[in-house]
């Protein structure tokens, strides 16, 4: 009987576009929720990289605060060396070390101890990122990994639903990728109090040395040993952390 | 043995609620997960913003006390004073040594733990 063989064609006729149009509906769901998500990490993507580059110019700053601390010193030095006071006790005040004052003479901001602090990097490269020794933060590697062939392929349930199995890893990808965005943010955020904290301290004092030298009599004793201990406190500042090496990997990442 | 059309019938039934039951189990268990997830993200920000308000306001403490010893490194370069001078240098040094961000590390750690309990 040909009869029930057509209606049988016609149901499963049927059954075919019913599952090809809720592949295209699904499909395009999925796709909808994809390009959302897209978005939204593009968006993050942008406002780190914003945050990067207020970060990079922070610490271009610090850099340029450390540098004039450091040719300052080489002044302090020169006053130290004029005080001959070295070596001598008076009081309860140590000699000054000779050492000290000729590692001061030669000091160069790209030679400070602390270059991997996380600002030393400044040294040779100069740059910003390169500042506290980061290089450019690694975006949008992932971000761009778009599901291939969504719109095209919707027009069957087996591509609908392998095309659902792509954007969920895509998703998921793109989760973690957020995820460390905004990690590198937050340590971008703590690393500028940071260095607001720190550049104050050098401004701070390097201005009481300027003034103390100004004041100081190389051939009083006191004079000398305030004016080698301020400067011993600049050094000491010049050579201070910002980031440590887990943040700094952080941010390279 | 041929199975009667009856029998067959039922067979195909059973068959079709359980794969419903199946499917709709699975469907709530992705939904589960999928809050699960979501819930697990909000809480990760959540806690990120905490820590950050939290070094902010650890940051702003500090810089009061810095600016105290700031003015009184001004007064003893102005004065002279040795005692004034070595108590403002040790505290400014004693500050600026005590690098936050190493602590900030430690609570990086537990980032990826919404349950880790994290002290102030």
């Amino acid at each position: 009987m040909p009869i029930p063989f057509i209606a049988i064609g016609i149901a499963v006729g049927a059954a075919s576009l019913g599952a090809s149009i809720h592949g295209a509906v699904k499909g395009k769901q999925w796709q909808r929720k994809y390009n959302k998500a897209l978005a939204e990490g593009q968006k993050i993507e942008s406002d780190t990289e914003a945050r990067f580059d207020a970060f990079n110019q922070q610490a271009e700053l610090l850099g340029l605060v450390r540098l004039e601390a450091t040719e300052f010193l080489k002044e302090a030095a020169e006053f130290l060396g004029n005080a001959k006071v070295k070596n001598r006790d008076f009081d309860d005040l140590r000699g000054i070390p000779d050492d000290r004052i000729a590692y001061w003479k030669e000091l160069h901001y790209g030679t400070l101890k602390s270059v991997g602090l996380g600002i030393g990097g400044v040294s040779a490269a100069g740059g910003a990122g390169i500042a506290l020794g980061i290089g450019r933060l690694a975006l949008g590697a992932n971000i761009v990994a778009a599901p291939i062939g969504i719109a095209a392929a919707v027009w069957s349930q087996y591509s609908a639903e392998k095309d659902k199995r792509k954007v969920k890893a895509n998703l998921a990808e793109l989760d973690g990728y957020t995820l460390k965005l905004w990690e590198k943010a937050a340590v971008m955020q703590a690393g500028r109090l940071r260095m607001t904290e720190v550049e104050g301290a050098i401004i701070n004092t390097r201005k009481a040395l300027i003034q103390l030298i100004a004041k100081a009599d190389a051939s009083n004793v006191v004079d000398a040993h305030q004016v080698y201990k301020l400067a011993a406190t600049l050094a000491e500042l010049l050579e201070q952390h910002i980031l440590t090496d887990e943040q700094r990997e952080v941010l390279r990442e | 043995m041929m199975l009667n059309f009856q029998e067959s019938i039922n067979e195909i039934i059973n068959a079709g609620v359980e794969y419903l039951k199946t499917r709709e189990a699975e469907k709530t268990n992705r939904v589960l997960i999928r809050a699960k997830a979501q819930a697990f993200q909000a809480a990760l920000q959540a806690r990120r913003e905490i820590l950050l308000v939290y070094f902010e306001h650890r940051f702003a403490e500090r810089q009061e006390a810095l600016a105290e010893f700031y003015r009184l490194l001004h007064i003893a370069v102005e004065t002279g004073d040795t005692h004034q001078l070595d108590a403002a240098i040790g505290g400014i040094l004693v500050i600026i040594k005590d690098n936050p961000l190493y602590d900030f590390d430690h609570f990086r750690e537990t980032w990826g733990n919404p349950d880790a309990l994290i002290e102030f």
